[in-house]
C-alpha cells in the first residue's frame, strides 16, 4: 500500500531523513517511534506530500506521490492525517469540522453531510458535543473529533503523528480506545506514538527511527523484549525505565 | 519640486522666524512635543483611575475617555476655539487652543494603551509586590508602572506619530504650522499646487514614517525582552522568601 | 456666566434643515467611503497575496503614504492638487457637480482602504499556519482553503480593528468641511456664525456625533464578540 524506496529529505543543509526503504502492506498497522527530532514527523508528512520528498521513490496505493500529475487535492482526500494538536478549524463547529470535508470536497448535499457527520460523531460518543465549538471542548474530545474528521472522509489509509501526546493523561484512554476500534478494521495505519501497551496490542509491526534513518522494523513484541540495534536498545530502555 | 523646496525651505522650516512668528515645520514639532509632555500625564492618571476598582474613580475616568473616543478632534478644537473665551473669560491663543484639544484628545487614548499595559501584567505582580507589604501607591509607583510604561513604549510612540499628524489641524485655526505654511506657499506658486502639496505630504510622509518605523523596530525588541522575562517573573515564591 | 441656553433656535426652521443636511451628507460620506474603502482594500489585500514583489511593494506605499500623511493633507491633495493634472474641460465638470464632495468621498475611501487592508493582511497572518496545513491534508486546494478555511478566521481575528478604523473614519469625514462639503462640523460652525450660540450649535452637532459613534462602539463591541475567535 506504502512504498518507500531511498526515501530522502534535506532541509537546506539539515538531512531529515536518510534514504528510508520500506514498505506497508494493505490493512497493516504500523507503530512509528524513535527519538524526538529523528524524523518521525517528516516521514509521515511526505506521505500526503506535506513534504516534498529530495530524492528516492514513495509510492502510495499505486500513485507515485512526487509525479507532477497527480491532483494532490483529490490524493490527499484518500489519506486521513490527524496531528498532535489536533488542529481543529476554530470558527467552525464539532459537526462543522466533520461535515465541511463532505460537503464541499466530496459535494455532498449539506443535509446527508452533517447527517453522516453526526453518525459518526454519535459513534464515538460524541453526540451531545456536535454543536459546540472546539475551544469548549476537552482535549481528548478535540482530538477525537479530529479523528472522525478524517475518518468521515472514507480514507484508505490514516496518518497519526502522536495522536496522544498533547492530551492531558486522563485523556490519553478514551483517545486510544477509538485508535483501537480503528486498528480492527481494515485500514491500513501509519501510527507516531510512544504508547507501549498501545503499541503491542495493536500494532502490527514497529518502526524505529534514528537520526533520519529507519534503523529497525520487527514485531512489537520482539521490538520491545528484544531490539537488535544497539540505538534501538538504548531507546527501549530509556522507554521502561521512563 | 526641489525648486520650489529651493526657495521656500527655511518658511516651511520655521516660518517667519525671527523677523516674525514662529512657524513651519517647528511649530508642528513644537506644538507635537508640547502636547505629548502634557497628555503623557494625564493618560497615566486616567489609565490609573479606570483600573483603580474604585467606582468614584472609573466611571469618570470610563465617561471621559467614552466621550472623547466619540468626537471628532476637529469638534474638539472648535469648542475649545470658540466656547473656551465665553466660559474663560479671555481668549486663548491659537497654540494654547490646538494644544489643549489634542492634549484632551490624546489623554483618552495614550490612557487606553498605558491600561493596556497595566491589564497586560501578569497578575502575581501586584499580589507578590502587596504580599511583601508594600502599599498600593508604592507598588504602583515601584512595581507596576514601570514595568506596564516599559511594555508600551511602543504605543506611546504610535501615539506620538498620531500628534504629529493631528496637529496639521492647527491649520483651521490659521495657527502659522506646517500645513499652513504650505498652503501659503502653494498660493503664492499658483501655477503647480500639486506638487507643493505632495512637498508637504512628503516632510509628513518622512517624519512620521521614521516615528513609525522605531515604533514597530521598539515593539519588536519589547516583546523579546518580555519573553525573556517571563522566565524570571513566574516563580512568585521568590519575591515573597525576599 | 449669563448665558441662557436655548437649543429652540437651532432646533427648528432653517437651522434644523441645515442640521439634517449636514448628517445626511456626513452619513453619505460615511457610507460611500466605507463600502469604497473595503472594495479596494480587498483589491489590495488580493495583490499583496500575489508572489509579485514589485506590485506589493506598490501597495505597501499605498498604504504607508495613507499611513504616514494626515488626512487633512490627503485632502488637499485631491481637492487643490487634482485639477492641476486633469484636463479643463473635466475640472469644468467636477466644479458643476459638486467637486468638494467627490473629492472628500475619493480621499475617505482611500484613506480607509489602506488601514482596512492592513488590518485584512494582519488577520490572514494571524490565522496559524497548522490551520492551512490541516485543510490542505484533507484535500482543499489552495482557493478552498483561502475560501472556507483562512478567509472566515481572518476577519474574524480582524473585527476589531475594522470596527476601531471604521470609527477613525466616521470621525475624519469631519475634516471634508475644510474644503468645503457642508457636512455637520460645517453646518455647526455656520449655525455659530449665524447665531452666536455657541453652546447650542457645538452642543447640539457634538451629540448627534455622539450618537453615531457611541452606536458604532457598542454595536462593534457587540459584533466583535459575537463573531470572537475562541481558540
Ligand atoms: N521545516 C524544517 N526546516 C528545517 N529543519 C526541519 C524542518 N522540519 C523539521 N526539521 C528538522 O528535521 C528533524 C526531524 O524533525 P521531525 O520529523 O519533526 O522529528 P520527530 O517528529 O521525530 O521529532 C528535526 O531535527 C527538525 O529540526
Ligand atoms: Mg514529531
Amino acid at each position: 500500500m506504502i512504498v518507500f524506496e531511498k526515501v530522502s529529505k534535506r532541509y537546506r543543509s539539515f538531512q531529515a531523513l536518510t534514504e528510508v526503504s520500506g514498505h506497508i502492506r494493505r490493512g497493516e498497522v504500523v507503530v512509528l517511534c524513535g527519538p524526538s527530532g529523528s524524523g518521525k514527523s517528516t516521514l509521515v508528512r511526505t506521505v500526503n506530500r506535506l513534504e516534498e520528498i529530495s530524492s528516492g521513490r514513495l509510492v502510495v496505493d499505486g500513485v507515485d506521490v512526487s509525479d507532477r500529475r497527480v491532483n494532490i487535492n483529490e490524493f490527499r482526500r484518500g489519506i486521513g492525517f490527524v496531528a498532535q494538536q489536533f488542529n481543529l478549524f476554530p470558527h467552525l463547529t464539532a459537526l462543522q469540522n466533520v461535515s465541511i470535508g463532505l460537503y464541499r470536497l466530496l459535494k455532498m448535499p449539506l443535509r446527508e453531510a452533517e447527517a453522516l457527520a453526526m453518525e459518526h460523531l454519535s459513534r464515538v460518543g460524541l453526540a451531545a458535543r456536535a454543536h459546540r465549538y472546539p475551544a469548549d471542548l476537552s482535549g481528548g474530545e478535540k482530538q477525537r473529533v479530529a479523528i472522525v474528521r478524517a475518518l468521515a472522509m472514507n480514507p484508505k489509509i490514516m496518518l497519526l503523528d502522536e495522536p496522544t501526546s498533547a492530551l492531558d493523561p486522563e485523556m490519553v484512554g478514551e483517545v486510544l480506545n477509538l485508535l483501537r476500534t480503528l486498528a480492527k478494521g481494515n485500514l491500513t495505519i501509519l501510527c507516531v506514538t510512544h504508547e507501549l501497551g498501545f503499541a503491542r496490542e495493536v500494532g502490527d509491526t514497529v518502526w524505529f527511527m534514528d537520526g533520519g534513518r529507519l534503523l529497525e522494523v520487527a514485531p512489537p513484541d520482539r521490538f520491545f523484549s528484544s531490539p537488535q540495534h544497539p540505538r534501538a536498545r538504548e531507546f527501549v530502555a530509556a522507554l521502561d525505565h521512563g | 519640486m526641489i525648486e520650489i523646496l529651493q526657495q521656500h525651505w527655511l518658511f516651511l522650516l520655521v516660518g517667519d522666524y525671527p523677523k516674525g512668528p514662529l512657524g513651519g515645520l517647528a511649530m508642528t514639532l513644537l506644538i507635537t512635543i508640547t502636547s505629548m509632555v502634557l497628555a503623557f500625564p494625564c493618560a497615566v492618571l486616567v489609565a490609573l483611575c479606570r483600573t483603580s476598582g474604585i467606582r468614584l474613580f472609573v466611571w469618570p475616568s470610563t465617561a471621559f475617555v467614552y466621550l472623547i473616543r466619540g468626537t471628532p478632534l476637529l469638534m474638539l478644537v472648535f469648542w475649545i476655539f470658540f466656547a473656551g473665551p465665553v466660559i474663560l473669560g479671555f481668549t486663548l491663543s491659537a497654540f494654547a487652543t490646538i494644544v489643549i484639544a489634542i492634549v484632551s484628545f490624546q489623554t483618552a487614548y495614550l490612557s487606553e494603551v498605558i491600561r493596556g499595559g497595566i491589564e497586560g501584567l501578569p497578575k502575581g505582580q501586584t499580589e507578590a509586590a502587596r504580599a511583601l507589604g508594600l502599599g498600593y501607591f508604592v507598588t504602583t509607583w515601584k512595581v507596576i508602572l514601570p514595568q506596564a510604561l516599559y511594555n508600551v513604549i511602543p504605543g506611546i510612540l504610535n501615539n506620538l506619530t498620531a500628534i504629529f499628524k493631528e496637529s496639521s489641524l492647527a491649520y483651521v485655526i490659521s495657527l502659522h504650522e506646517l500645513t499652513f505654511a504650505a498652503l501659503q506657499v502653494m498660493n503664492f506658486e499658483m501655477r503647480r499646487p500639486f506638487q507643493v502639496l505632495v512637498l508637504l505630504a512628503a516632510i509628513y510622509f518622512c517624519c512620521c514614517f521614521a516615528l513609525s518605523q522605531t515604533a514597530s523596530w521598539l515593539e519588536v525588541r519589547v516583546a523579546r525582552k518580555r519573553e525573556r522575562d517571563s522566565g524570571l517573573i513566574q516563580p512568585n515564591a521568590q519575591l515573597a522568601q525576599a | 456666566m449669563g448665558y441662557d441656553l436655548d437649543f429652540s433656535v437651532v432646533l427648528s426652521g432653517r437651522y434644523l434643515e441645515m442640521l439634517l443636511s449636514g448628517l445626511a451628507t456626513t452619513m453619505l460620506l460615511f457610507v460611500s467611503g466605507w463600502f469604497l474603502g473595503l472594495a479596494i482594500a480587498l483589491v489590495l489585500t488580493l495583490i499583496r497575496a500575489t508572489p509579485f514583489k514589485p506590485l506589493q511593494w506598490l501597495v505597501a506605499a499605498y498604504v504607508e503614504y495613507h499611513r504616514n500623511v494626515p488626512l487633512l493633507v490627503q485632502l488637499f491633495v485631491w481637492y487643490f492638487g487634482m485639477p492641476q493634472l486633469l484636463p479643463l474641460s473635466v475640472n469644468r465638470f467636477l466644479n458643476q457637480h459638486n467637486a468638494e464632495l467627490g473629492f472628500a468621498v475619493i480621499a475617505v475611501s482611500c484613506f480607509m482602504a489602506a488601514y482596512m487592508s492592513e488590518d485584512f493582511r494582519s488577520g490572514l497572518r494571524a490565522v496559524p499556519k497548522a490551520q492551512r496545513e490541516a485543510a490542505r491534508a484533507m484535500g482543499f486546494s489552495f482557493l478552498q482553503t483561502m475560501r472556507w478555511i483562512l478567509i472566515p478566521q481572518a476577519w474574524r481575528i480582524a473585527l476589531p480593528a475594522l470596527v476601531n478604523q471604521t470609527l477613525h473614519m466616521f470621525k475624519g469625514t469631519s475634516l471634508a468641511g475644510i474644503i468645503g462639503v457642508v457636512e455637520l462640523t460645517d453646518v455647526a460652525r455656520q449655525i455659530e456664525d449665524n447665531t452666536f450660540r455657541v453652546f447650542e450649535a457645538f452642543g447640539v452637532v457634538t451629540a448627534i456625533y455622539l450618537i453615531c459613534t457611541l452606536t458604532l462602539m457598542l454595536g462593534g463591541a457587540a459584533l466583535s464578540r459575537r463573531f470572537q475567535l475562541r481558540t
